[in-house]
């Protein structure tokens, strides 16, 4: 688990993050960017990128915004996955 | 641990955000003021050619490089083993040496030590599969951290015993002069110099402070100490507000009694029975880290906790990152040992000595790799390695030879994680691998700075290609075109 992007991304979807990723790992959902865990390589390119201050290493994301960490990780099985991990965390 | 109560050894009820330890990561540091120390007359402990200022895995293969192109080594240590963070540090996954096609491209130095290893020492995929992106293999090997995406790679796991054992038995039978338990503090100007000149290096013992005088140096510091006390600029993410990335630090464990063959089967034949335990351990701790099988299955390793937000060039930062990542070991054996297939008399092995440190500073040299040039897929002319690329997308990454040498020191190399490269550059250049590529070439190099008394950056960049071939290193023949 490397770099998440959390909640202050949903509606921003800024993309200075994906402009940054050397290795395109950043993917765009209906809501909001997420990284791809095992495409990542920790590199923190994108962290200082974002407008909003979305991305963290997994291990600082805030308590409150851990269940990003699994929406983010859902982008391995594809968008679709993301799409109900997000709907999941948002208790919708 | 008894029960919910962390409380039953450290006397508080909360595991962090102790105030009492340290000011927090970033605070100002209070001033007291300063004392007054006299100049003194240093003793001059040792002649040589090159030093070497640490012997983690830049630090070994530069000794043994300078060595076999014929140059008088020592090498100064600060703990009391060879290997650094592969040792010492517990970064005992050995991360991938093989490129996309399964050719094992940082070679040299790396291929000898892990061949020198015993049966036992060393857990990885076989030869025949390098490169093989056959389902089965792939999934076999990515649980042991031997598949990369889908391909299966050489990126084994040692036992850091025997490759503290080993790594000294080679430098020394090979005639390179070990000091051991020695911290090198400051460089010594070279007083004939313009500046551009180091003379060797003070190091402080249980014998005081004594000086090395070298001809050339190889700082294998990690942290580039050698040529940031040299007083010249560096690149740091960590100090001087240049950037706001952040670098992960950590103590990592390791565990034995462990039955991780059991382990490995439960995380793959009860995919919903491991999501479940791991966010259940996630919920009760804060946070959780998982456990990777070891050189054997009776051992598996913990490479966290990564804690974000501090910097290993402040010692209270690393204090605090030290008892942190200990509390977390002990509450992580609480939780695994009551709840984790294979876990059950799973006993605390080891803490790392070292403290894994992924970045403080990096070397300002006439070159620096960029992530535009491995995009693109660079060949240098003054290529001393290559290095597998991040992504399948991308060719293998070219390391040149200006990326250890300072911009501003004439007769030092650098070698390790912090040669000259950009951040996410960076990423991938820190491992272990890529460490023993830059050393071995940095040793090289020093040893032709020492006979021929020339800068650093006039080496015969051929006759040094040359030499890591013949010490059996990976360096395309493309790169001998003229740029």
């Amino acid at each position: 688990m490397t770099y998440v992007i959390a909640s202050a991304c949903i509606g921003t979807t800024d993309r200075s993050c994906v402009d940054v990723c050397p290795v395109d790992c950043i993917y765009e959902t209906s809501r909001m960017l997420v990284i791809h865990p095992e495409e990542c390589i920790d590199c923190a390119a994108c962290e200082p990128a974002c407008p909003v201050d979305a991305i963290s290493p997994a291990e600082g994301v805030a308590p409150a915004e851990r269940a990003f960490i699994a929406v983010n990780a859902a982008i391995m099985d594809g968008v679709p996955a993301v799409e109900a991990a997000l709907d999941e965390a948002l208790g919708e | 641990m008894k029960g919910d109560d962390a409380a039953w050894f450290t006397g508080r009820d909360r595991w962090f955000d102790d105030e009492a330890q340290a000011p927090a990561p970033g605070e100002p540091e209070r001033d007291l003021g300063t004392v007054h120390e006299p100049a003194r007359e240093t003793p001059v402990h040792e002649e040589t050619d090159v030093l070497v200022v640490g012997g983690g895995p830049a630090g070994c293969a530069a000794a043994l490089a300078a060595r076999r192109a014929g140059a008088r080594v020592t090498l100064v240590e600060r703990y009391n083993h060879l290997g650094g963070l592969s040792t010492g540090g517990l970064v005992i996954w050995i991360d991938r040496m093989t490129d996309w096609s399964g050719e094992q491209v940082i070679a040299g130095f790396a291929r000898e030590i892990l061949d020198r290893l015993p049966d036992g020492a060393v857990m990885g995929a076989p030869r025949d599969l390098w490169g093989s992106q056959e389902p089965g293999p792939v999934a076999h090997w990515r649980e042991r951290l031997g598949g990369f995406r889908d391909t299966v790679t050489w990126s084994p796991l040692i036992d850091p015993e025997w490759l503290k054992l080993v790594s000294a038995e080679l430098l020394v039978a090979e005639g390179v002069r070990l000091v051991l338990h020695s911290w090198v503090v400051a460089p010594i100007a070279d007083g004939d110099g313009d500046g551009r000149r180091l003379g060797g290096a003070i190091f402080e013992s249980k014998q005081g402070r004594r000086a090395i005088r070298a001809r050339a140096v190889v700082d294998a510091t990690g942290d580039l100490d050698v040529v940031a006390g040299a007083g010249v600029p560096y690149e740091s993410d960590v100090e001087g507000g240049g950037s706001n990335v952040q670098h992960c630090i950590n103590t990592a464990w390791t565990w034995a009694g462990v039955d991780m063959n059991r382990w490995l089967a439960f995380k793959a034949g009860d995919p919903a029975g491991y999501r479940e335990f791991m966010r259940a351990a996630g919920e009760e701790l804060g946070f959780v880290e998982a456990p990777y099988v070891a050189w054997r299955d009776d051992v598996c390793v913990f490479m966290g906790p990564r804690l974000p937000g501090y910097s290993a060039l402040r010692v209270d930062d690393m204090t605090t990152v030290e008892l942190e990542s200990r509390r977390r070991m002990a509450v992580h054996l609480d939780v695994f040992r009551r709840s984790a297939p294979g876990f059950e008399r799973a006993w605390l092995l080891l803490s790392a000595p070292q403290l894994g440190v992924r970045h403080t500073r990096r070397l300002v040299g006439r070159r620096r790799m960029t992530v535009a040039d491995w995009r693109e897929g660079v060949v240098h002319e003054d290529e001393i390695g290559v290095s597998p690329s991040p992504s399948a997308k991308f060719a293998n990454v070219s390391v040149p030879y200006g990326a250890i040498v300072p911009a501003h020191l004439d007769n030092v190399l650098v070698g390790g994680r912090h040669v000259a490269t950009d951040p996410q550059t960076q990423s991938f250049m820190r491992e272990i691998p890529q460490c023993w590529l830059t050393g071995q070439a940095a040793g090289a190099a020093a040893a032709m700075v020492s006979a021929t008394g020339a800068p650093a950056a006039e080496v015969d960049v051929r006759a040094l290609q040359d030499e890591l071939r013949r010490q059996g290193a990976y360096v395309r023949a493309g790169a001998r075109a003229p740029a």
